[in-house]
């Protein structure tokens, strides 16, 4: 019975059809300062995540991966959209702020964005960004539009990880 | 416990396991046909339906880096995937330029207006981008409506252009979460960038489309691999 069980779940966990997670945690050790306004002396990486060590507000941009199989660039026409949540504790009374962006100025359009929240000192809470999505008539022009994120990490204040839901969860079908 | 029962127990486990290498392979046979039924789906997907609005197949073959897959013989080799057309480019990008104009202009004007085109106005004389000489904000205009607001921002060089852009929408995105932003080029080097910026509940009417089917595949990478 225990022999059989195995067998059975190393199958399914190895089956090339069984289908990737559409959802995906960064660590907030993912990020990087935005140069110039913050470096890296203004941010202490650690396992719980990124925290600005400053009295001022910082800045960190971080890279979102995207799944390259076919329908994987984010369009609302597609209803491929997705949503983002960043994950923040703050140790003081302050209100955090990010912003995703999909595509790039240098290439075509950029669709940004935004939100923000207030914190109470000791609270772990998320922004959270929906719908995200690729501007619906120049996506298809430029396809693999890069995906990053922005956020304002006031004093005291630590990014402790993304949370991505792709949610056309259609898009791992195992066949690239 | 008996002989009999000991052979019982063996073989079920035995029969149990075959039935689930069994089923293993069957799964695996069974994923083989899905993918290459799903590979076939997908080419047909990818095959441009109509003509481009914006550039028709003769215009992809006048300006001579695409050709729309459709017509393309079997003899003629994949265009690169990367083969971009800055011609062609520019010209999608003025069409959505002159589409997000029109939303814009059609939206009426509001008393929400003025003060927040003072707003965005005292946040990018504020923000030091127009001290930075040929690498700052070489001009700007402001104009808001209902819905949202159109910036206009010219840049000389293009260094400090995403930051400068960055740090105006972090200041205005308590009111205009939403954007979307188009570089222009203009004949003298210079870039024109045209930020789109709406409250949230205006987004889906100001960024719309003018038609329902703009087409989604140029030709110059249909696989977008």
């Amino acid at each position: 019975m225990g022999l059989a069980s195995v067998v059975v779940m190393a199958c399914l966990s190895f089956s090339p059809n069984a289908k990737a997670s559409d959802q995906k945690i960064y660590h907030g050790l993912h990020c990087q300062p935005l140069s110039p306004q913050t470096s890296y002396a203004d941010l202490l990486y650690r396992p719980a995540g990124v925290k600005n060590i400053t009295n001022g507000t910082q800045y960190v941009v971080c890279s979102v991966l995207v799944d390259l199989d076919s329908t994987a660039n984010w369009t609302a026409t597609d209803s491929q959209t997705a949503s983002i949540a960043v994950t923040f504790h703050s140790e003081t009374a302050s209100n955090i702020l990010c912003e995703v962006s999909v595509g790039s100025n240098l290439d075509g359009t950029k669709a940004t964005f935004s939100n923000s929240g207030a914190w109470t000192a000791g609270q772990v809470k998320n922004v959270t960004l929906s719908n995200v999505h690729a501007d619906d008539v120049v996506a298809g022009f430029l396809f693999n539009q890069p995906v990053s994120l922005y956020c304002r990490i006031p004093p005291q204040a630590t990014l402790l990880r993304l949370r991505v839901i792709e949610n056309n969860v259609d898009t791992d079908d195992g066949a690239l | 416990m008996s002989t009999t029962a000991q052979a019982f127990r063996f073989g079920w486990g035995t029969y149990a396991t075959l039935i689930a290498l069994s089923a293993c392979i069957a799964a695996l046979a069974f994923t083989v046909y899905k993918t290459g039924t799903h590979e076939t789906q997908r080419s047909e997907t990818y095959l441009p339906a109509v003509p481009s609005k914006v550039a028709t197949e003769k215009e992809f073959g006048q300006q001579g880096t695409a050709t729309a897959n459709a017509s393309r013989p079997r003899e003629q080799p994949e265009p690169e995937a990367s083969a971009y057309n800055p011609v062609l480019q520019q010209q999608v990008l003025r069409e959505r330029a002159s589409e997000l104009d029109n939303n814009f202009l059609n939206d009426p004007v509001s008393a929400w207006a003025k003060p927040m085109e003072t707003r965005i106005a005292n946040s990018i004389a504020s923000s030091g981008y127009l001290e930075e000489g040929e690498y700052g904000i070489a001009g700007y205009d402001v104009q808001c409506r209902t819905g949202g607001c159109r910036i206009g921002m010219r840049f000389t060089e293009d260094t400090l252009s995403d930051e400068a852009m960055m740090m105006l929408r972090a200041d205005i995105a308590d009111e205009l979460p939403r954007t979307l932003t188009v570089r222009l080029t203009k004949p003298d080097g210079s870039y024109d960038y045209r930020i789109y910026a709406t409250k949230e509940s205006a987004a889906a009417q100001l960024f719309r489309k003018r038609t329902a089917n703009t087409p989604q595949d140029l030709g110059d990478n249909p696989k977008g691999i």
